[in-house]
């Protein structure tokens, strides 16, 4: 067997009154579905991905992707699964919204796009103005997040956002508006913060929609023992507990279950 | 092989950060100096952030606080919340 295999995605359709081709394809779109593809292929580390080669050819347009068998054969598994399903709910995050792109450009140019692999003669997956592979709205739900970390990034032309270095969720960005930013007075660059800020997130698989979060508040985080910090909090809170057995207030106020 | 398994061990155990999830209890002794227990949570509370130790605690064990003390009072500063959603309801 052939260690390297083909991904071909076909796009029928117009510019004007010509038939599209290569010549009239706006590179835009050349990147996009690039973009795209590799998602697809590798949605969660790119980093060790085998290498991707491109061409395109006409007929109208074709695009063709080259790159290792294995990464092939997961790929038709993958075009199979959401044909049989229409569905993309199952997909990782990454792969989900490059399907909902080439969906969204589909239906705003008119376009039809097929796709299939080396391994089969036929096209497996049609993506067209009728069809509907979005994901289903009601899997992702509007949740609230908190991560720390160091912030090491704020800013941005249009859209202001801040980027915080965490352990648990890697580098991600966070949308502030601009007014926030504006109205730091000290510089929060390299220092320590927690975040508390919306997002969607997966109701079956628990992921983080990392595009969509927004800020609802920054949050003073240090991990270091401060002496007066703490006394000053034991100081102010000890008389509201004078007298309290915790556990058994705690079994009272739960009446069985656990936090 | 045994010594690079055994070198890779110690380099993943030296990248890991630990962490404690603390229930309202250890607050409520912490924060209350009369309590019997209160030097020995002001010791472990110490003790984890001296050691790098993250220390969590649930929106929760929060919410319990806070029936009789204040938000205020928590050391939120030192502390990283976990938050609770629709996912965690199912």
């Amino acid at each position: 067997m052939d260690k390297i295999g083909e991904i071909e995605v076909k796009l029928v359709g117009k510019q004007g009154n010509s038939e599209l081709t290569p010549e009239n394809y706006d590179i835009k779109h050349i990147i996009s579905m690039l973009t795209h593809v590799e998602d697809m292929l590798f949605p969660t580390s790119k980093k060790d991905r085998p290498l991707i080669a491109y061409d395109i050819e006409e007929g109208s347009v074709k695009h063709k992707f080259k790159t290792s068998i294995q990464a092939i054969i997961g790929f038709s598994a993958l075009l199979s699964q959401i044909s049989q399903t229409e569905s993309i709910d199952f997909l990782e995050l990454k792969s989900a919204r490059a399907i909902e792109n080439i969906q969204k450009l589909s239906r705003e140019k008119n376009y039809i796009f097929l796709i299939k692999t080396s391994l089969e003669d036929e096209y497996k997956l049609q993506i067209g103005p009728q069809t509907d592979f979005y994901r289903n709205e009601k899997i992702w739900v509007e949740a609230e997040f908190y991560f720390y970390g160091k912030l090491k990034d704020a800013g941005g032309k249009n859209k202001a956002n801040i980027h915080i270095d965490t352990d648990d969720y890697g580098y991600i960005a966070i949308e502030t508006g601009i007014e926030f930013l504006e109205s730091r007075k000290e510089n929060m660059l390299y220092k320590n913060y927690g975040i508390r800020a919306t997002g969607l997130q997966n109701l079956e698989t628990g992921e983080i929609d990392t595009k969509s979060l927004k800020l609802l508040e920054l949050i003073d985080y240090n991990s270091s023992f401060n002496e007066k910090y703490i006394k000053g909090l034991i100081k102010k809170s000890s008389n509201n507990w004078v007298g309290f057995n915790p556990e058994k207030w705690i079994e009272e106020t739960r009446g069985g279950y656990d936090a | 092989m045994d010594l690079i398994q055994k070198s890779g061990l110690k380099k993943l155990e030296e990248a890991m950060t630990h962490s404690v999830l603390l229930d309202t209890s250890f607050f409520i002794r912490l924060l209350n100096n009369s309590d019997p227990l209160h030097i020995n949570a002001l010791g472990y509370f110490k003790y984890y952030l001296e050691q790098g130790i993250r220390m969590k605690i649930s929106t929760i064990s929060i919410a319990e606080y806070c029936v009789i003390g204040k938000v205020s009072d928590l050391p939120l500063r030192n502390l990283e919340i976990l938050p609770f959603n629709q996912i965690d309801a199912q």
